[in-house]
């Protein structure tokens, strides 16, 4: 996100904040339309500027309609503002105003025509489906969701799409690229979507209303780098939006201010001095090494905290109270609490949605009981390698996964053998325990430090060839 | 509502006072003082310069004090038998494409040299700066003389020289005043000069200033990437060579034959030896690609047309013999091979060779 584009958002969500209750709601899901598409960055093929934000949307309803059980009449008229918001993208192309709402001037009429008649009839045939096998229905959107997820985190598939996308826009396939392929907040967009299909799959009652969820799934301040609301909660801060603004005001502005500092001050100065792929190698004594090492861990936890702030203290503008994502995750004095406070609302995502069904289910087995070890490894492995397979299917995402999923377990074993010693250090020799906090916060920041060089290098010979230049 | 607008006008009044402040107080030039280089991190090797800061962890600001509190100069120690020797001249001398040690400057550092009769270490410092103008050059000798230098070796070409590319020079004209004043210091009053700088107030204002303000707190960052990679350029692997074929094109900045003596900034280098007094200024006409190719027996390079180079060679030999200004002419030593990416670049071979030639020169001049 840009300034400019904060301080849009801001003033937008104050003004829908101060309407009356009965236009805000419409105008406000009028709102969070434009805003995908205006967040949307530019992208070298012709119209994905324009039609990401939209499959984003078509995919948001798609799914909403597979789960709700909601009858409201309400739901009609929310789909024609959406479909009314896009039409008013699309109408950008014939004002000559086209750079205002996108990046580049929207697809033709015919097309924008086409791509609506495909997602009118997708929508009647979910509609026409929802009752029927719901649960292989669901099972389907799931496996789609996460196939779709893949295709894109996944390198050499990201690049086979650009090239497919590029062909169908009449574009050289020669020039396609990874990074054509930008699709704004698809990560947090398919795990909120992911959450209720599960949810609905598992029997839960899913009533939301169409406006609702897509403000849920698309919240403009949370779009682009989280955190990820739960979909009840965010409902019932958005049924209880009240017109008084000044008690909200004053914490969102704290948080805004402290959310810029963070990524624009700290987060961009930061990244200078930095690890980076590009100057992995380039460190001529360990001690600069570790330095930009530490920088890099740095700078990526002010930069993700510092949106995350921003998104909070947007979402106070507009009275949603979103959930917190950092709580000091560097001064935690273990590698468990540390992922306790890093990045929360992923970790509570995978935790309610892999860890638990799993945990559950190995020790559901009674026929072949496993030893409570090796269930804490697979589930806690699975959970990690999930996390790092979510910033990118490559071999150091993998490593990276790994690296901290073996750090928990055998923190886990550690803390097994010496809570007992540790709970007396507590109870009777205060000093001595305080040391052993601030030593075991030293080891586990080296420890978390060392991770992040499988994060930020993408080739797995040079992470290596890095971590020798370290000592 | 009515807390909110309490807030904001406060918050309103807050800034506009903030503002006010600055545009009095002008902190950008004292800041401009306060480095971490020469303590924290080495200093540079060379004045910052560069176009593709995340790659050089280096870059071009306007701010001079910055500019030299970040030079390894600023903090050097002179000993008693150091001869301490500035180098002032453009991106030849600065070293685009050479590392430090490659350089002219950085060959003769630390060599041991008869002065005098007595046995002397070169301490030598690299104050070039990349853009042809004499004008920047007479701005950075003025703030050198200020390190106790011994000798100034000044490496210059014509390219340099042209009236209208004296101010145009960015680094000139974001310092105007102090170049005025550096004129006037020197003696200097030539035709092209403005009687006053004058600062609009928007220039003055926090945000009017707030690029040179980001620089600075960059020019302190891109110090660690300095201190820990030592790197401090652009080292593309590969860069397109100078031409050598050229156009049928004997002009020089739009005229023909030889260049105007009126159009020439030849009083600069009356100013320079005016400011320097007693400190010698050994002037080097630095190399220059002579091309073979095409057009070649009109023009020597993309740079100079024969007959206006020759005239102004001869020009500035006799303007050095007449003053009796030491002058080392070199213009020629140098083959096609020798340059890199630009008819007046020279690679470190090149270097070498120079550095061996200016130390003769220097053991001339001072014996």
């Amino acid at each position: 996100m840009l300034l400019s584009d904060i301080l849009i958002l801001a003033i937008g969500l104050i003004l829908l904040r101060v309407l009356p209750r009965k236009m805000q709601r419409k105008l406000f899901l009028f709102f969070t339309v434009l805003f995908i598409f205006k967040l949307q960055p530019a992208v070298p093929i012709r119209n994905f500027d324009f039609w990401f934000p939209f499959l984003s949307l078509s995919v948001t309803i798609l799914c909403w309609q597979l789960c709700s059980r909601s009858k409201q009449k309400g739901d009609f008229t929310d789909l024609l503002v959406i479909l009314g918001a896009i039409a008013s993208v699309e109408l950008t192309r014939l004002l000559d105003i086209s750079n205002f709402l996108t990046k580049t001037r929207p697809p033709q009429i015919q097309l924008f025509l086409i791509g609506l008649l495909i997602f009118l009839l997708l929508l009647c045939l979910a509609r026409f489906l929802r009752f029927r096998n719901q649960k292989i229905i669901l099972t389907s959107g799931i496996i789609f969701l996460i196939f779709l997820l893949i295709l894109l985190k996944t390198p050499s598939l990201t690049q086979d799409i650009s090239r497919f996308l590029r062909m169908i826009s009449g574009q050289s396939a020669e020039n396609a690229a990874i990074s054509d392929v930008r699709w704004l907040g698809i990560s947090y967009l398919v795990f909120r979507l992911l959450a209720v299909l599960i949810d609905t799959r598992n029997g839960r009652k899913f009533s939301m209303p169409l406006g609702d969820f897509l403000i849920y799934v698309c919240f403009p301040p949370a779009l682009s780098a989280g955190p990820i609301d739960r979909y009840d909660r965010f409902s019932k801060d958005l049924n209880a939006v009240s017109g008084e603004l000044s008690g909200d005001f004053m914490a969102a502005f704290e948080r805004i201010s402290v959310g810029l500092f963070k990524k624009f001050i700290l987060a961009d100065s930061l990244s200078i001095v930095a690890l980076s792929s590009q100057n992995s190698h380039l460190w001529i004594h360990p001690f600069w090494a570790w330095c930009a090492l530490f920088f890099y861990g740095l700078q990526i936890y002010f930069d993700f905290s510092g949106y995350s702030d921003i998104a909070i203290g947007l979402g106070r503008l507009i009275g949603i109270h979103l959930p917190e994502n950092f709580q000091h995750p560097y001064l935690k004095p273990d590698i468990s609490k540390f992922w306790n406070n890093w990045h929360m609302t992923l970790t509570q995502w995978i935790r309610s949605y892999v860890f638990n069904p799993m945990t559950r289910k190995m020790r559901s087995n009674k026929a072949h009981p496993l030893p409570p070890w090796l269930i804490i490894l697979v589930t806690q492995m699975t959970t990690m390698l999930i996390i790092g397979l979510w910033h990118g299917v490559t071999v150091n995402f993998l490593i990276w996964g790994a690296w901290n999923g073996f750090g928990l377990f055998f923190h886990q074993q550690y803390y097994q053998i010496t809570k007992n010693w540790i709970t007396e250090l507590q109870e009777h020799k205060r000093l001595l325990y305080h040391a052993y906090t601030i030593l075991s916060t030293t080891v586990t920041i080296f420890f978390v430090m060392a991770g992040w060089i499988w994060f930020v290098i993408p080739s797995t010979g040079d992470a290596l060839q890095f971590f020798s230049r370290l000592f | 509502m009515e807390k909110i607008f309490r807030i904001f006008w406060k918050s309103l009044l807050f800034l506009l006072i903030l503002l006010a402040l600055y545009s009095l107080i002008q902190p950008v030039q004292w800041l401009g003082k306060i480095s971490l280089y020469n303590r924290i991190y080495p200093g540079r090797e060379r004045l910052p310069f560069g176009e593709n800061p995340r790659i050089a962890y280096n870059f071009s600001l306007n701010n001079l004090d910055a500019m030299f509190a970040s030079h390894k100069l600023h903090r050097a120690e002179k000993q008693d038998d150091d001869f301490r020797i500035l180098f002032i001249g453009d991106s030849s001398l600065w070293g685009t494409l050479l590392k430090p040690e490659e350089t002219l400057a950085g060959r003769l550092d630390q060599q041991e040299m008869m002065i005098n009769g007595k046995k002397r270490k070169l301490q030598t410092f690299n104050l070039a700066y990349p853009t042809l103008a004499l004008s920047k050059d007479l701005l950075i000798l003025n703030r050198g003389l200020q390190y106790q230098p011994d000798l100034i070796v000044w490496s210059l070409t014509m390219e340099s020289f042209p009236y209208d590319k004296q101010l145009s020079t960015a680094l000139v004209n974001n310092n105007l005043p102090e170049f005025l004043y550096v004129a006037q210091k020197s003696n200097l009053s030539a035709p092209w000069l403005p009687s006053s700088a004058s600062q609009s107030f928007y220039s003055r204002t926090l945000l009017g200033q707030r690029h040179d303000l980001a620089d600075l707190i960059r020019l302190q960052l891109y110090g660690f990437m300095w201190a820990a990679t030592g790197i401090d350029q652009d080292y593309p692997s590969d860069y397109p060579k100078p031409k050598t074929d050229l156009d049928a094109d004997s002009t020089f900045h739009g005229v023909e034959g030889p260049y105007p003596d009126e159009k020439m900034a030849w009083d600069l280098l009356t100013a320079a030896h005016h400011l320097a007094a007693q400190i010698p200024i050994l002037i080097m006409n630095e190399p220059i690609l002579i091309s073979h190719g095409k057009n070649s027996e009109i023009r020597y390079n993309f740079y100079y047309p024969r007959q206006a180079y020759d005239v102004w060679r001869e020009s500035l030999l006799e303007t050095c013999r007449s003053n009796h200004w030491p002058v080392l002419d070199v213009w020629n030593v140098l083959p096609t091979s020798d340059f890199t990416n630009s008819a007046i670049h020279y690679d470190a071979n090149g270097a070498e060779k120079l550095a061996k030639l200016l130390s003769d020169a220097m053991e001339s001049i001072f014996n």
